[in-house]
């Protein structure tokens, strides 16, 4: 079964995504705080914005360093350096929207 | 099946790393590779894998020219020489996610039965290369690579990964690397030697006197 379609492959995506979770969680106050003013869907289209660029930063972190060594045991079931990133800003953006269409609410 | 990497060429910057590389690994047998540090040995390991790119390299499976990475197809496992579990995962979720059973592992390592909700940071790095060794040869994989398994742990683990590896052989390719030559020559089929850039299939421990991988005098082995 190809990788994309397993299970094991989101709940490994999740693992890796949750040592970004306190990062992304500052981003998205700081991010929300300063634009609270706008829309709704401005907001979001900044804050995914922004997350976006912090996968990518996280991304070339791991590009050739010491981290880069973490990514093996992701490598032995089949999940690429790429794909982990796509998962885990998906998972970003969804936890993200969650935030803001919460807050929004009230 | 046959897995054969051939025309191997790898730099860094202007160091050449590999550049005459021919290796075979067949199911059934163990393939063992030895070479001095900084040989290229965990290059090539990595390059079989998939997780690291050469400037060229050919490699077949059954004949077959794979041009992906092998590690895409799920029936490839690799032990790296460095920490293969993240610090912060727990024992028990490793075991589930590798499809492997704590009580068959403390079955045969019973002093770790102890650990069983134990995290990976709270192990030693002995104890811990025990747990990645047995995770990784217990997997339902058609290829296993191993870097290094016989660092760190104790002669009393080392003699039963060995035989985990003969009994695991007779379902798949296993090809190994250690500096513990005598290990590797114990349980391989056959080994090559890296040396300069190229592999040599080496047919006993005269030739690896005579290549000037070990000492010709047993005394300063």
């Amino acid at each position: 079964m190809k990788t994309i379609l397993r299970l094991k492959t989101y709940i490994l995506s999740f693992h890796f995504y949750r040592q970004f979770i306190l990062a992304s969680l500052i981003i998205t106050g700081i991010l929300y705080s300063g634009l609270s003013e706008f829309k709704r869907d401005t907001i979001l289209g900044i804050l995914t914005l922004g997350k976006f660029f912090l996968m990518v930063f996280a991304f070339l972190m791991y590009f050739e360093t010491k981290l880069n060594q973490e990514l093996t045991f992701y490598n032995n079931f089949g999940i690429s350096k790429l794909q982990l990133f796509i998962n885990a800003f998906l998972f970003d953006m969804f936890l993200t929207t969650m935030i803001v269409l919460i807050i929004r609410s009230f | 099946m046959i897995l054969e990497v051939d025309n191997i060429e790898l730099s860094f910057g202007s160091k050449r790393i590999l550049y005459g590389v021919y290796l075979k690994g067949i199911t059934g047998k163990v393939t063992g590779i030895l070479g001095r540090n900084g040989c290229g040995k965990t290059c090539l390991l990595r390059i079989i894998f998939g997780n690291l790119d050469s400037k060229y390299k050919t490699i077949r499976k059954n004949g077959i020219n794979q041009r992906k990475r092998l590690y895409s197809n799920i029936d490839i496992a690799y032990l790296p020489q460095h920490q293969l579990l993240p610090k912060n995962i727990k024992l028990s979720k490793a075991f589930s996610l590798f499809d492997a059973n704590w009580n068959d592992f403390t079955h045969q390592f019973d002093s770790f039965k102890i650990y069983g909700q134990t995290r990976v940071n709270e192990l030693s790095s002995g104890e811990l290369r025990v747990i990645e060794t047995y995770l990784i040869l217990q997997t339902k994989k058609a290829i296993i690579l191993l870097d290094e398994p016989f660092s760190f742990i104790a002669p009393i683990y080392v003699e039963k990964i060995k035989k985990m590896i003969q009994t695991k052989k007779k379902e798949c390719i296993i090809i190994i690397t250690d500096h513990f030559y005598r290990d590797i020559v114990d349980v391989s089929d056959s080994v090559y030697l890296l040396k300069n850039g190229y592999s040599k299939l080496i047919h006993s421990t005269t030739e690896l006197e005579n290549e000037g991988y070990i000492s010709a005098n047993p005394q300063q082995r």
